[in-house]
């Protein structure tokens, strides 16, 4: 196989069925062996981007090349991918050695040097002993493991996985997170890993596409999304977050002031510099940025804060979720989430609080709320 | 509590009985043919000491009796290996793509096994004729393959549809051809289909006398030459050749019972 960039670059990709644009000019590039998730929720279209880069469907438009050169129109068998499905896909007449060796048997390599590498793959996935089972007489966990042995036997410069632990209960879901990960990295092999699941996401990636009906909303590293969301669809498809619509009022390098329905609420955020004066932004506050502090006092680390009355606390686990409604606002309560501790909490519905928080911790999306 | 026991003995002995008059009164008359075939009747009583193998000893100096037997052995393999081979062609089409282009071929497909024999034969004669073509093993071969494709058809489509298009897309992503694929996926998992179509297509052929009595001319296949035998009157021999018939169908059922019986599949595929 080819040496050296094995760039995967994806370029106005679309698609469409029967008229119904499924996928929308999407752009992408995954760098050689990054772990590139998908992320988005059902129906936004990543089995379909997935499908498009393994050659299992044609595109209606756009490019892909792997390495430089052009991979769009050619034929699956052909291309230096590999890929784990969903539902694994494995041989049901074939054992699991037989299943492994396949990708090297069909490409004519010598059964000596067959022998050897199935045990190394069947190794890799600690799957020695199974050799002569059929998929039937294997769990699920084990299945999983068997079609990514599978996949890796061929050498891929490129592995796609479509929600490979979907199947799996929440303990070995947790286990096959940290071994594909560490797998990853080991091998330097290119994942593209497709998911819904946002904790999964942000744990195993290197970078995030967020996609949502058919058009890329974001991408970026874990911490960069969940910080610093770039839409209002992306702030809250991760976790919790409280937007505020508002306008860009005074413009001082990474720090401004934002004119909102709670006041004016300092924000910094880096982005704010390339954004016009008095532009029509939205502020996306985490829950757990928001604190209930003491009346007077605290101005030193808090940037912002409101006086409201609770509304709702209600007890979730870990945390505790409580809503506060400022007199400015009364119909845009904001959430807050404070790590639940034993005995009673400290607020109840009806009392008055203040509420206060950072200016790093608003995040200024360029765009209003719908 | 014993009421309700013996409510339940009771129940079940009535279904026991039930059962059983079931069965006798489905295979008491093959029975009893068998039985003949071997033993003298003399006013309605059995003689138990006339066994013999006479009649068997004349079913097999009659040779028009070999030569139809061995027409239907012919026939069944001729027309069960046109059907196949059409039924698996016909159902990679309709599964690869769906419309109602394909729904329409299926109704064509299903008509000749739908349609009363007597309509299929006769039309089928009206056809040859107009060609020119004589009647013979040929024409009956034609008729039979039309008769069975539709179960062949539908038992062949209906694995080949059971089969995730994820495993040809995962064994052209692992680097196989098509061929290779067609070869070492589909094949494998559709041989199970394939016999299993074969077999009863074998079955059906077999004792199909219908559209064979318009399109055999002056040869025989076996039920046509049974019924012959049973015009010019009844003889034991007729017994015998039923009794041989039978027994022939069961082996037959036995073997099919065995294959689509054991789920799993003999794919051979050597590392
Ligand atoms: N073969 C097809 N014909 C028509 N529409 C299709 C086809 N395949 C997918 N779609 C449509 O394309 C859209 C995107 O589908 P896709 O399978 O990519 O979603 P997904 O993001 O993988 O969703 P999920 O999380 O549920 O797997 C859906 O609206 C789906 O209905
Ligand atoms: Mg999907």
């Amino acid at each position: 196989m080819a040496q050296g960039d094995g760039r995967l670059q994806i370029e106005r990709l679309s698609k469409n069925y029967g008229g119904v644009q499924v996928l929308d000019a999407v752009e992408l590039t995954v760098d050689d062996g990054e772990f590139l998730t998908i992320l988005g929720p059902s129906g936004s279209g990543k089995t379909t981007i997935l499908r498009l880069i393994g050659g299992f469907t044609e595109p209606s438009g756009g490019r892909i090349t792997f390495g430089g050169s052009d991979v769009t129109h050619m034929p699956i068998y052909r291309r230096p991918f590999n890929t784990v499905f969903q539902d694994y896909a494995l041989f049901p007449h074939m054992t699991v050695a037989q299943n492994v060796a396949y990708g090297l048997v069909v490409r004519g390599v010598p059964k000596a040097e067959i022998t050897p590498r199935v045990g190394e793959a069947l190794a890799v996935v600690s799957l020695e002993g199974f050799m002569d089972r059929y998929p039937t007489q294997l769990s699920g966990g084990q299945r999983q493991r068997v079609a990514l042995a599978r996949a890796l036997i061929c050498q891929p410069r490129l592995i796609l996985l479509d929600e490979p632990l979907a199947a799996l209960d929440a303990e070995l879901r947790r286990q096959m997170r940290a071994f594909l990960k560490s797998l990853q990295r080991q091998l330097r092999i290119t994942f593209v890993f497709v998911t819904h699941d946002q904790e999964e996401a942000i744990s195993m990636s290197d970078r995030i596409c967020v996609i949502n009906q058919g058009k890329i909303e974001q991408i970026g590293a874990p911490k960069e999304i969940y910080y610093r969301p770039a839409t209002p669809f992306v702030a809250t498809f991760f976790g919790d977050n409280n937007l505020l619509p508002g306008h860009l009022h005074h413009d001082r390098r990474d720090t401004a002031n934002v004119d909102t329905p709670f006041g004016k609420i300092v924000v910094r955020d880096p982005r704010v510099v390339d954004l016009p004066a008095n532009a029509a932004i939205t502020i996306a506050v985490r829950p757990e940025a928001l604190h209930i502090v003491a009346a007077s006092g605290d101005a030193a680390t808090h940037d912002n804060r409101f006086a409201g009355q609770v509304l709702s606390v209600e007890f979730v686990g870990a945390t505790s979720q409580i809503r506060v409604a400022a007199p400015a606002a009364p119909d845009h309560p904001l959430l807050l989430k404070v790590p639940s501790l034993a005995g009673e909490s400290a607020v109840r519905p009806g009392d008055q609080v203040t509420v206060a928080w950072r200016a790093q911790d608003c995040a200024v999306l360029p765009a209003t709320l719908v | 509590m014993n009421a309700l026991r013996l409510g339940q003995h009771a129940a079940m002995a009535a279904l026991a009985i039930v059962t059983a008059m079931v069965f006798v009164a489905l295979y008491a008359p093959i029975f009893l043919v068998a039985l003949l075939s071997f033993f003298r009747l003399r006013r309605g009583e059995i003689q138990w000491d006339s066994f013999s193998l006479q009649w068997y000893g004349k079913l097999f100096s009659n040779e028009g009796l070999g030569q139809a037997l061995a027409n239907s052995l012919i026939v069944g393999f001729a027309s069960v290996l046109m059907a196949l081979v059409l039924a698996t062609l016909l159902a990679f089409y309709v599964n690869a793509r769906p419309g109602l282009r394909t729904t329409i071929l299926q109704f064509v497909i299903f008509l000749p096994f739908l349609l009363p024999p007597i309509i299929t034969g006769l039309s089928l004669l009206v056809f040859f004729s107009e060609w020119g073509v004589s009647r013979g093993l040929f024409t009956v071969s034609i008729g039979h393959t039309l008769f069975v494709l539709a179960l062949a058809y539908r038992t062949i489509l209906t694995r080949l549809q059971g089969l995730s298009r994820n495993l040809m897309e995962a064994s052209q992503d692992l680097g196989a051809t098509r061929w290779q694929t067609f070869r070492y996926i589909l094949l494998p998992n559709l041989k199970l289909a394939v016999v299993t179509a074969g077999l009863l297509a074998f079955a059906l052929s077999f004792d199909e006398t219908m559209i064979t009595l318009f399109l055999i001319g002056d040869t025989n296949t076996l039920p046509i030459r049974l019924f012959a035998m049973m015009r010019a009157g009844f003889t034991p021999e007729v017994n015998a050749l039923v009794t041989l018939i039978l027994v022939f169908s069961i082996l037959l059922t036995l073997v099919i019972a065995r294959y689509v019986g054991r789920g799993a599949i003999g794919g051979r595929f050597r590392l």
